[in-house]
């Protein structure tokens, strides 16, 4: 479903990808870790059009999308979440989702509320329901707290229905309790999504993870499934810190 | 919501009741100065929608205004008076420019954004000079008042004076309508998060650009109705000093709120005046005759001030700015 060939991005005299080679099947959740600075969040923002890389390629569902301006590939399915949260403030959380919503549905209008527009208004609420912020619907994003801004995140990458989720670190900045109800979230999303995930909470990508890349300086060192990476010495050395 | 309809009333009833009143205390001059408020409450509402909704910082929404009385003006000398026909030329015509200059400025963001819109502006100012025809820097006569075929006479006073009351409701309602639809939330989410609207599969330039199109129309109709008001059309209608005032009422009535630029305009206009005839009457004190003219120089501080006491502006006293 997503194939990349030699993907590399410098900046300056820094490889932060270094001729990637990585591929994702339909369905898989499949994992990116790396120590920090490895170039996961550079490799994401290369696959969702926030980047253009310097050379190399990216094959979605089929087509050549290496150039492609971020919003047509999110129009195409491929949507993200953001390492450090990005939602609108000064929209409220069912806002926040119902433009979702209104980017998949591809129509617009000039004069129509869109505020009460049953269409988006119902997905919209059916996405908070489904991250656990159902509750929440009319409170602004500004005064979430960060938990809950993370899993708004989520609920606007679902509401464009996408047929590739990339979620760069969802747990970041969360407590223990927050992530857990992260990674449930993420275990039921995983049943049906196709999924690439960044994350550094080791627990969680053992937990969801079908296989797993691993990111060093820019390269991939290795590709396999969970139990494998974990006894890949090599993983091992350059990532866990053992020898 | 309730609250903001009944104020709404009770300052349509005000404006509605002004003439008369004003007619009968012998006032007539404010029935004049509110028109003249009306019209650039228009042109005020209009850069709201890019500069509030948007947050595109045009610097130069008064090119519009020129336009808009050039466009009428030019039509009449040449003896097209049917104000049908001038005032569609006029919005035509605004429309055609902001979407040369919007294509060009909106590819660029921040202070680029806000030079490139000025320098544009400024050509069109030294353009109406350069105009010998139309009177180069004096400026032209109106020959006659845009004509509507005994439907409205906009050489009455008071007639044009409800006109412009419509006219400005119905602006303040068209970008309130604006806004709250798909595309005008598409445009504000632009302006609050462009990278996650991006993401989500919304490119900002054409929202942009069709915003900046649309604010350029209507502010084109200010332009074809303040032609009829002035009955003089000069290029420093096109100033940047112009561009300037019309920021001012924007940001002083509060921004990317619905009735902030009507506020504004209200309020930097009264001001303006007050200064003014505080100014002529402190003058004789000083053994001068006229200051009149230095009333900028006081309205500068007003406006800092005004900046700093209320931060969403004059609308932010009366309720909260929309989500
Ligand atoms: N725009 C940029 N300009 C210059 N250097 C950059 C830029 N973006 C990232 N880098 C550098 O590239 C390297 C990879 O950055 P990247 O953000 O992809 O790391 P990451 O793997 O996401 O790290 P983390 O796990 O801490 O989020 C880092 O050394 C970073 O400093
Ligand atoms: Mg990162």
């Amino acid at each position: 479903m997503l194939e990349v060939r030699g993907l590399t991005k410098a900046f300056g005299a820094l490889r932060a990808c270094d001729g990637i080679d990585f591929e994702v099947r339909e369905g898989e959740t499949h994992a990116v870790i790396g120590p920090n600075g490895a170039g996961t969040t550079t490799f994401i923002s290369q696959l969702a059009g926030n980047l253009l890389p310097d050379s190399g390629s990216v094959h979605f569902a089929g087509s050549d999308v290496t150039r492609l301006p971020a919003p047509q590939r999110a129009r195409m399915g491929l949507a993200r979440s953001f390492q450090i949260t990005s939602v609108y403030p000064d929209f409220t959380a069912l806002d926040n989702v119902a433009l979702a919503v209104q980017a998949r549905s591809g129509r617009t209008g000039f004069w129509k509320a869109a505020r009460g527009d049953a269409s988006l208004v119902e997905p919209a609420k059916q996405a908070l329901q489904a991250v656990g912020l159902g509750e929440r619907t009319h409170v602004f994003a500004a005064n979430l707290s960060h938990g809950e801004q993370r899993q708004l995140e989520v609920a606007m990458a679902l509401a464009t229905e996408p047929r590739l989720l990339l979620l760069d670190e969802p747990m970041a900045g969360m407590g223990t309790e927050e992530s857990q109800r992260m990674i449930t979230l993420l275990s039921r999303l995983k049943q049906t999504k196709t999924i690439i995930l960044v994350e550094h909470d080791m627990d969680a990508v053992f937990r969801l993870a079908d296989r797993i890349s691993v990111l060093v300086y820019g390269r991939v060192i290795a590709t396999d499934t969970p139990e494998r990476i974990r006894a890949n010495t090599e993983v091992r050395k350059a990532y866990l810190g053992e020898d | 919501m309730r609250s903001r309809l009944i104020l709404w009333v009770l300052a349509i009833a005000l404006l509605v009741a002004l003439p008369p009143v004003m007619t009968a205390i012998g006032q007539t001059f404010y029935i004049d100065l509110v028109r003249r408020i009306m019209i650039l409450a228009i042109a005020a509402v209009s850069l709201n929608l890019i500069l509030g909704y948007g947050g595109l910082v045009s610097f130069g929404h008064a090119a519009y205004l020129g336009i808009g009385a050039y466009s009428v003006g030019i039509l009449a000398f040449y003896g097209f008076t049917n104000g049908w026909l001038q005032w569609a030329v006029a919005i035509g015509a605004s429309a055609l420019v902001a979407l040369a200059i919007g294509a060009v400025s909106i590819r660029t963001s921040g202070v680029y954004f806000i030079m490139i819109t000025l320098a544009f502006t400024q050509m069109l100012y030294y353009l109406g000079i350069s105009l010998e025809e139309f009177g180069g820097d004096d400026g032209m006569r109106l020959k006659a008042k845009s004509q509507f075929a005994g439907l409205i006479d906009l050489r009455e006073p008071i007639t044009f004076y409800y006109l412009a009351l419509v006219l400005m409701l119905a602006s303040v309602y068209l970008v309130y309508r604006i806004v709250n639809s798909r595309f005008g939330v598409v445009l504000r989410a632009a302006k609050s998060n462009e990278a996650r609207t991006r993401a989500i599969g919304f490119p900002p330039y054409p929202y942009r650009l069709a915003a900046f199109v649309m604010a350029g129309a209507m502010c084109g109709l200010a332009g074809a109705l303040y032609a009829n008001h002035t009955n003089y059309i000069v290029p420093g209608l096109m100033s940047w000093q112009h561009s300037g005032d019309l920021m001012f009422m924007v940001i002083l009535g509060g921004m990317a709120s619905t009735a902030g630029p009507v506020l504004g305009a209200f309020a930097f206009i009264f001001t303006e005046e007050f200064l003014k005839v505080l100014l002529n009457w402190v003058a004789p004190i000083f053994g001068k005759r006229d200051w009149a003219e230095y009333w900028a120089i006081l309205m500068g501080p007003v406006l800092v001030l005004s900046v700093i006491f209320f931060r969403r502006g004059l609308a932010g006293i009366f309720y909260k700015p929309d989500a």
